[in-house]
């Protein structure tokens, strides 16, 4: 690649203008993230503590990319890294390399004040899985046919979808045990090794015969993903997973995905459950709420095409195989 | 199969637009000749891995010119 030489700042009030041209070049107006574009709002985010936000600038002065971590999951304390853009004048250069160090690296956020840094990497190509893998970081999801394929298309995925790995950064160890289910326990035990040791116990309950179901969720229209973080488990989840289910039809969700919150001794059940509604297993979330996640997805109206998935670690490869033997397993009628 | 047979097997499976065994000389340069960006890089040391069985430093990669040059790279990887 090129050997320009870039220097990467903090956006602040100097600066945030050139964040909505950078994007402009790459996406238009059209970028989902409203605030890229409203240097006032982008300000905000930042000073409220919800982002932090850096630019590359070229030895010329021009503003050649945008890279940033912010605030998403339900835990305040994790950070997830994302909304990484290049104005394709630079493609051919290593500018995408040097924003991805920025957040790798701790530049943009203080390690000792969070819990870890998580991001999603697209499997319509490896750049960014490289990036993550080689950074320290662990992938321990694959988020099955989550965006639109269409809107790759420069990046030639050639599916209808794209799958995402998600990949995670730990900052310190968490300090309440967390409860597996049975049947994911030799998957998780492999995707909570490279993470700092936490205590793992047997989830073994029945599910909870009072308290209602507390979840929040985010609906991505445009791409016609749901994602609910469920925080604890109520005596109403059979009906509140039946009604998630309705509800996601009606949209026309595609990819419907539940985080649920591994505090829980009634996970074993709850996971049965959601098996019964065809859901499959996802992967971890580590510190989704503080405690972890267990990912737990379907994918609904929609053929995968497994064959356009590139996956770099072999991590990402057996959280693949493992999904694909569930899902022949229930298409069977042999899945538990 | 040489190196650069087998590299040429690597390349052609990108599917690069464009792209046939007949450009991939040893000369050919991954970012002037063949409109390689940092994804098309990875992908082909990706692939190379797998295919050669070896473990690319991506680092030390970074900065590769042309199709000799990634010969000479994974020839060192194979001690050859």
């Amino acid at each position: 690649m090129s050997e320009a030489v870039f220097s990467i700042v903090p956006v602040d009030r100097s600066n945030a203008a050139r964040v909505g041209d950078v994007f402009r070049t790459a996406y238009g107006d059209s970028f989902p993230v409203g605030y890229v574009y409203q240097p006032d709002a982008l300000l905000q985010e930042i000073s409220q503590g919800r982002l932090a936000a850096a630019l590359a600038i070229d030895g010329e002065n021009r503003a050649a990319g945008y890279v940033s971590v912010f605030k998403s999951a339900p835990n305040p304390k994790l950070w997830e890294a994302g909304n990484l853009v290049v104005d394709p004048a630079y493609k051919q250069t290593d500018v995408s390399s040097l924003l991805l160090a920025a957040y790798s690296n701790g530049t943009l956020y203080s390690r000792e004040t969070s819990n870890g840094l998580w991001s999603e990497a697209v499997c319509c190509h490896y750049f960014t899985q490289v990036a993550n893998i080689k950074s320290g970081g662990a992938d321990v999801a694959l988020e099955l046919d989550q965006l639109d394929g269409p809107s790759f298309i420069g990046n030639r995925t050639g599916s209808a979808r794209v799958s995402c790995v998600l990949d995670f950064l730990e900052s310190n160890a968490p300090d309440s045990p967390i409860y597996i289910p049975a049947i994911y326990a030799p998957i998780l035990e492999k995707l909570l090794q490279p993470l700092y040791p936490r205590v793992s116990l047997r989830a073994t309950d029945f599910l909870p015969v009072a308290g209602l179901t507390r979840h929040e969720e985010r609906y991505y229209k445009p791409v016609d993903t749901w994602k609910l973080s469920v925080h604890s488990i109520g005596a109403d989840w059979p009906d509140f997973a039946a009604g998630i289910m309705t509800e996601a039809r009606r949209r026309g969700v595609i990819s419907l995905q539940f985080f649920l919150n591994m505090d829980c001794p009634h996970l074993n059940a709850a996971v049965q459950v959601l098996k019964a509604h065809g859901f499959f297993f996802g992967g971890l979330a580590p510190r989704w709420f503080g405690s972890d996640a267990l990912l737990m997805q379907q994918v609904l109206g929609q053929e995968t095409e497994y064959e356009h998935i590139k996956l770099y670690s072999a991590t990402a490869k057996e959280i693949l195989a493992w999904i694909q033997a569930e899902r022949a397993a229930m298409s069977a009628g042999t899945g538990n | 199969m040489s190196t650069i047979e087998k590299l040429r097997e690597v390349i052609l499976k990108m599917k690069k637009k464009n792209i046939t065994a007949a450009d991939l000389t040893p000369e050919a340069r991954f970012l002037q000749d063949l409109s390689f960006d940092s994804q098309d890089q990875t992908e082909m040391l990706v692939l190379a891995e797998e295919a050669f069985g070896i473990t690319v430093d991506f680092q030390e990669v970074k900065n590769m010119l042309n199709v000799a040059a990634a010969v000479e790279y994974i020839d060192k990887k194979l001690g050859k």
